[in-house]
């Protein structure tokens, strides 16, 4: 850090993001004009975070993300007595928990804590999660909806050579997406009795686009020193209030405010934290019922958190330099979808996986994060239920403790708050800070 | 000729062989064989078989296995069966592998493959993925292509090209082992007392690492003795039996429930018994394999398909099963087996049909409080019909 930005930090001190409130009111917004959607005719659908909102939207379905309701939930401090519900309804502990908060939901009538949540006329899931594939049996069990599963495959980044034609695979793939989506566009057309106006769809990835284009830059923004704002702690704002609003201009307008801010923010030297000392990667999702709690208790000490891979992970398409391509709107979608998972070129989405997918590129991708943004250490948060998520923590830590990373290992949950010990995660995190205190300080004596 | 006894003691040794003497004995007397592992739940072995590769299902490490290394690489709210089989790999127990396949089937299963590609040199690591949407008719030619891409990548393995001919070969003689299996089970569900659950779990996990035609072999020898076994019929409940798709219990769980009732049927090794019915001999092999996984095979908590509900199969199994009540066990942390037992739970509540909730860990060593429940879940039936 210079010694001028320095000196303006501390004179600035921290400041939340006014575009973190924003994401707020957005959200809660999604859901309080749920119910009257419903009654204007409206269908509900129930669809996932990295669902075809862009899509959907051309069919004026009003969009419920269960994911973000049950991560409402939880952030407001409620979630408990609905993961109990579904608990006492049979469902066990070891169910992603975002899972039983919802069954909570559903068994309490629908009444979530931002409103009153219709029942889905469709639901639809896709292959970011295999959860979310039960997730949908278990919705389908409680409103006997019509389901759509959109499938895109995974492939393995492979150490050896692929013995068969990979890029051939991944066209074979990209064909199946892309009818699948148009079987989704036959059911939406049937359900909603709107016909499917591929202008309509070239509009909403138009604004796709555009969001595309500012999410890059504004999570770019977080290589300055210090940064403008914290990955977890508004980067995860931002993101909710982005995928409340895909494929639209109210999420185009959302995300120029949110740009504006932070280029103020930055000629200000606001940092996310009063004095910046050490910036870290936060692997995975937040404990959401202590949302604030523990990304301050780095804070408390300096580190602030510069990267997530839910960046990249919790908004598809957005990751990607490359844009919709709107001649061939429908094929550039499945492309979008697919290049998650495809072992066909690595290091095109390599930022987001969390170790179950690119073999020994997981760890150069790590490691070249790591240089990105000029951090100082990863955290892996390793959520009890999320077994997409956390799988592969050990392991990296192994290899990438090996490469001489400092790591620090916290465990919770994302929406059941049982999983957290406060003694613990502040153990933790003091024992993690002073080791990366010990750190800086022989570098400097070195350096001198 | 072995006794019935004797053979399944033989499989039972067989199968708890962290060794794998079995397959490395294969492969001293095959010494051009190749031997590919698959994980559970599903995978099309007639292709293997036709490439002249050995297929054998790596179904994790059972409760004799000490997790020595495996536990540092793997997240704790992992199922057993992928931390055992990361053990085996870790530990060098799957060095004879010419290739190992794994499915992204679930969450956990997803990040398996990726470890041991990580952890295991020289182990050659793919992945097969099932159409998540089988409710489609695209999942046909998708799987009809991926089932392409693996004969591929086994052709590779093999050093020669698999054809057609020679599949629909290997394709006649895994519909003689289905058939036999069946018969078995058919048996079972007649005359429990003549062959039980825990003897039908080994014999049919003997299929799961041997050829194919020393499996035949060993189903018919069995099958013809078993009219002339001496047992007799004791008044125990009769139980269907659900959970284990994918990890296995250990045979002395399933002993411990058969102490107190008759399994009349299950879901043990599934993988071995998905496809339900012949799969079609004529015709284009691959294109009849990619059908039958769709539309001739038994649910699984993995496969989505809703078609059809999968209570309606386990109840239809109980129905045909004349059970009296079905023993809802998944394993432990195994999410997609803990999600269905739910619905599963649901539905034969509904039905006025009794079930046991319980869990069960490949690991597990003690198996006192399985029989003790289960004893005072039968209690209860027999009490209520009487
Ligand atoms: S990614 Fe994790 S938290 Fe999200 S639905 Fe899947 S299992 Fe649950
Ligand atoms: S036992 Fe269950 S959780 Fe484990 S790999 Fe099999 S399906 Fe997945």
């Amino acid at each position: 850090m210079s010694e001028q930005t320095a000196a303006q930090v501390a004179v600035n001190g921290a400041q939340p993001s006014a575009m973190r409130a924003k994401a707020k009111t957005l959200v809660k917004n999604a859901f309080g004009e749920a119910w009257k959607a419903k009654e204007a005719g409206r269908k509900i659908c129930y669809c996932f975070v990295l669902g075809p909102a862009e899509l959907l939207r051309c069919f004026d379905m009003y969009l419920i993300y269960p994911e973000i309701s049950s991560a409402q939930m939880a952030a407001k401090k409620t979630s408990l007595p609905y993961i109990q519900k579904a608990e006492d309804y049979g469902y066990s502990a070891d169910t992603c928990s975002y899972v039983t908060a919802d069954v909570g939901l559903y068994l309490s009538g629908n009444q979530h804590p931002l409103g009153h949540v219709p029942p889905p006329d469709l639901v639809i899931n896709d292959t970011l999660c295999n959860t979310y594939y039960k997730w949908t049996e278990v919705i389908h069990d409680f409103w006997k909806c019509p389901v759509f599963s959109i499938d895109h495959p995974v492939r393995l980044k492979r150490d050896e050579k692929y013995p068969y034609d990979i890029e051939e695979t991944y066209q074979q793939d990209k064909q199946y997406v892309v009818k699948q989506l148009l079987e989704l566009i036959a059911e939406c057309e049937k359900l909603t009795g709107i016909k499917f106006d591929p202008e309509r769809f070239r509009k909403n990835l138009e604004f796709g686009n555009q969001m595309s284009a500012l999410w890059c830059e504004i999570i770019d923004k977080t290589r300055n020193a210090p940064t403008p704002f914290d990955a977890v702690l508004d980067g995860y704002g931002y993101i909710a209030g982005m995928n409340t609003h895909k494929g639209t201009a109210e999420g185009v307008a959302y995300l120029e405010a949110v740009k504006t801010e932070l280029d103020q923010r930055i000629v200000k030297g606001t940092g996310a934290v009063a004095e910046e000392r050490f910036r870290l990667l936060w692997m995975s999702a937040p404990c959401y019922p202590y949302f604030r709690k523990i990304p301050e208790m780095f804070h408390q000490r300096g580190a602030t958190f510069v990267y997530t891979p839910q960046f990249m992970q919790g908004t598809r398409g957005t990751y990607r330099s490359k844009m919709y391509d709107l001649e061939r709107p429908l094929e550039s979608y499945a492309e979008s979808m697919l290049d998650y998972f495809h072992g066909r070129n690595p290091r095109q989405a390599p930022q987001w996986s969390m170790g179950w997918w690119g073999g020994k590129d997981d760890i150069r991708n790590h490691l070249d994060l790591m240089r990105r943004f000029n951090a100082d250490g990863i955290v892996f948060h390793a959520i009890k239920s999320c077994r997409l998520n956390s799988g592969g923590f050990a392991d990296l830590r192994e290899h990438l403790s090996r490469e001489g990373v400092p790591i620090l290992m916290l465990e919770s949950d994302i929406a059941d708050p049982r999983f957290f010990s406060e003694a613990q995660v502040k153990n933790r995190i003091e024992a993690f800070m002073e080791g990366l205190e010990e750190r800086k300080y022989y570098r400097a004596r070195a350096a001198v | 000729m072995a006794t019935i006894d004797e053979i399944v003691q033989r499989c039972q040794d067989q199968v708890g062989d962290l060794a794998f003497g079995y397959v490395r004995d294969w492969k001293k007397r095959n010494p051009q064989g190749k031997v590919m592992g698959y994980f559970p739940v599903y995978f099309p072995a007639e292709i293997a078989h036709a490439g002249g590769i050995l297929p054998v299902a790596i179904l994790g490490g059972g409760n004799r296995i000490k997790l020595k290394q495996a536990d540092a690489h793997m997240y704790s709210f992992m199922c057993s069966i992928c931390k055992s089989t990361v053990e085996l790999g870790l530990s060098g127990r799957l060095a004879f592998l010419d290739l190992f396949v794994g499915s992204p089937i679930c969450d956990a299963a997803r990040h398996m493959p990726n470890l041991m590609q990580r952890n295991v040199p020289g182990l050659t690591i793919d992945l097969l993925y099932y159409p998540g949407n089988l409710r489609t008719e695209l999942a046909i030619p998708y799987l009809h292509r991926e089932f392409n891409r693996i004969r591929q990548l086994l052709e590779s393995v093999a050093g020669h090209a698999i054809d057609d001919e020679v599949i629909r070969r290997s394709v006649c003689l895994y519909n003689e082992s289905r058939r036999l299996v069946r018969e078995i089970y058919a048996i079972r569900r007649d005359s429990p007392w003549l062959i039980l659950a825990s003897e039908c779990y080994l014999l049919v996990r003997a299929g799961t690492f041997m050829p194919v035609e020393e499996h035949i072999d060993l189903l018919r020898e069995v099958l013809a003795q078993i009219p002339d076994r001496h047992a007799r019929p004791i008044d125990k409940i009769r139980v269907v039996y659900e959970g284990a798709f994918c990890e296995q219990p250990p045979v002395e769980f399933i002993q411990a429930l058969e102490e107190v009732c008759y399994v009349v049927d299950d879901d043990f090794l599934l993988g071995s018994r998905l496809i339900r019915e012949d799969v079609p001999e004529d015709g284009d092999p691959l294109l009849n394999l990619a059908c039958s996984y769709r539309d001739r095979s038994h649910c699984s908590s993995v496969q989505h398909d809703l078609r059809r509900l999968k209570s309606d199969d386990l109840l239809a199994k109980c129905r045909s099963a004349e059970a009296q009540a079905v023993i809802l066990s998944p394993a432990k942390f195994c999410e997609p087996g803990l999600d269905d037992q739910v619905h599963h739970l649901k539905r034969f509540d509904r039905e006025g049909i009794p079930s046991l909730q319980m869990e069960f860990q490949e690991r597990m060593k003690d198996f006192d409080g399985v029989r003790t429940q289960t004893e005072t879940f039968a209690e209860a039936i027999q009490f209520y019909a009487n």
